[in-house]
């Protein structure tokens, strides 16, 4: 069991070619908000490149969670402030996303040092992305733009956040106290994590490809 | 074991919330879109309704004028020739006068036929003097056939434009037959008002009234006078009891 978890972990540095190569095939037809959600998984990517290259240089990468929680959650909020352009007020998302951006520092700083899993600041991202992603359903069901929900790009991204940010709070937010529990248990929990990973990602493959 | 128990316990809830979510989502939508396909297919059928009453109204008030046209002034117009051929033969004067007399009596009799069915068309004080004095040049024409009819219509009326006044016109009438064809009423009251809402006007009857069933299933006159309406943004309200019935109509302004 825990070798293959270990494999699903390994290969998951790979999920956001999921959504990457798609969304590259299908870029001319990706509306701006598409075009924006694009660049998570590019985010994602370089992510991971990054934490490849900190590993064999011997370096931790969990510093780079810290940076990566912030970039991510202002990817998201851009996302999703183009999304509810007309049915928000215009500065509320930008607000939440200046919020967060303050609180994740302050939290690096002084509450939660770099050296651990920055768990608060990685909760209240689900917590904020989950509200996210119930007002897009509403908006889905308010608005019926596409007869079919399969056709519509925006279900399908706003179903792999949902996905991803349910699943992972808890998680992320006992990822310290779980570092305890021993190597099998973390590798199945982590292991877990990462299918969900790999259809976060898939989902926003889907929507880049019924993009039109 | 606490943190395996909240973990787990966390992770499957949060799953089931996004899984319920998303299962709502998918459902409610498409009750939604059901509905809206039937509320589309009944506008669609009732447009085609009205559009079918309409050509049908048409279709009549073109053989009735064809049939006056045929009745009157065609028959007219042969007694006329009859005349002037006589009295193109005739050689006594005296008699000649006469015949010539007659060709003038039915020339009249044909002017005012033709008159008579040119106003019905299009009522000339409908363009010349406005809605009000049209309706009041009609309304005294129908008070000869016995029923009593009170009218209140300020001089100035109009719902804003020549085509929609004379739709009300049109109304006028059609409810006018509606309750001598259907009501058994004596009296018909009309009252008219420009309020900040648009034009209105209640027409009310003494009549029988009709059951809601007879209202539901809405004879032609009922689906012209809609059909008119529905062209100028128009609102028709009746109701109706055993002592009478109530049209109301509001027409809004563009």
């Amino acid at each position: 069991m825990k070798s293959v978890f270990s494999k699903i972990i390994f290969y998951s540095q790979y999920a956001p070619l999921l959504a990457l190569i798609p969304g590259l095939i299908r870029f001319r037809y990706l509306s701006r908000t598409m075009k924006v959600l694009l660049l998570t998984p590019v985010a994602g990517m370089l992510t991971e490149i990054a934490i490849v290259i900190l590993r064999d240089l011997g370096l931790p990468n969990l510093p780079l969670l810290h940076i990566y929680t912030i970039i991510q959650f202002l990817l998201i909020a851009w996302f999703y402030g183009l999304l509810f352009k007309r049915m928000l007020p215009r500065l509320l998302i930008p607000s939440i996303a200046i919020g967060f951006t303050i609180f994740s520092i302050i939290n690096s700083l002084f509450i939660q040092p770099i050296s651990t899993y920055n768990s608060i600041a990685l909760g209240l991202q689900c917590l904020l992305g989950i509200s996210f992603t119930i007002i897009g359903f509403y908006k889905i069901m308010a608005e019926m733009k596409e007869l079919s929900l399969i056709k519509s790009p925006e279900f399908w991204a706003n179903l792999g956040f949902l996905l991803y940010f349910s699943t992972n709070l808890f998680i992320l937010i006992l990822s310290n106290p779980m570092m305890s529990l021993g190597e099998t248990a973390n590798y199945i929990i982590w292991g877990v994590r990462a299918i969900f990973l790999y259809f976060f990602y898939l989902s926003l493959g889907v929507a880049f490809m019924v993009s039109k | 074991m606490n943190i395996y128990f909240v973990l787990i316990a966390g992770t499957l809830g949060m799953c089931l919330l996004a899984g319920g979510i998303i299962t709502f989502t998918v459902v409610y939508r498409k009750r939604l879109m059901e509905q809206q396909v039937l509320i589309k297919e009944t506008e669609l059928r009732h447009q085609k309704e009205l559009l079918h009453s309409t050509i049908i109204t048409q279709e009549n008030e073109r053989k009735r004028l064809a049939a006056d046209l045929h009745d009157e002034v065609g028959a007219m117009l042969a007694a006329l020739r009859l005349a002037l051929s006589q009295a193109q033969k005739q050689e006594d004067k005296d008699l000649k006068k006469a015949q010539l007399s007659e060709v003038k009596r039915l020339v009249d009799l044909a002017s005012n036929s033709t008159r008579r069915i040119s106003h019905d068309l299009m009522p000339p004080a409908l363009e010349t003097f406005g809605l009000a004095a049209a309706l009041g040049d009609l309304l005294a024409n129908l008070s000869t056939s016995g029923l009593k009819i009170t009218a209140d219509i300020p001089p100035g009326s109009t719902c804003g434009n020549s085509a929609c006044d004379l739709a009300i016109y049109r109304i006028m009438q059609e409810l006018y037959a509606n309750t001598v064809k259907h009501s058994g009423a004596t009296e018909i009251d009309i009252k008219m008002n420009n309020t900040d809402a648009g034009l209105e006007i209640i027409y009310r009857d003494n009549g029988h009234g009709f059951t809601s069933d007879q209202k539901a299933g809405k004879g032609l006159g009922l689906k012209n006078i809609e059909s008119r309406l529905s062209v100028f943004h128009g609102e028709l309200n009746v109701s109706s009891s055993p002592e009478g019935s109530v049209t109301r109509i509001l027409v809004r302004p563009d």
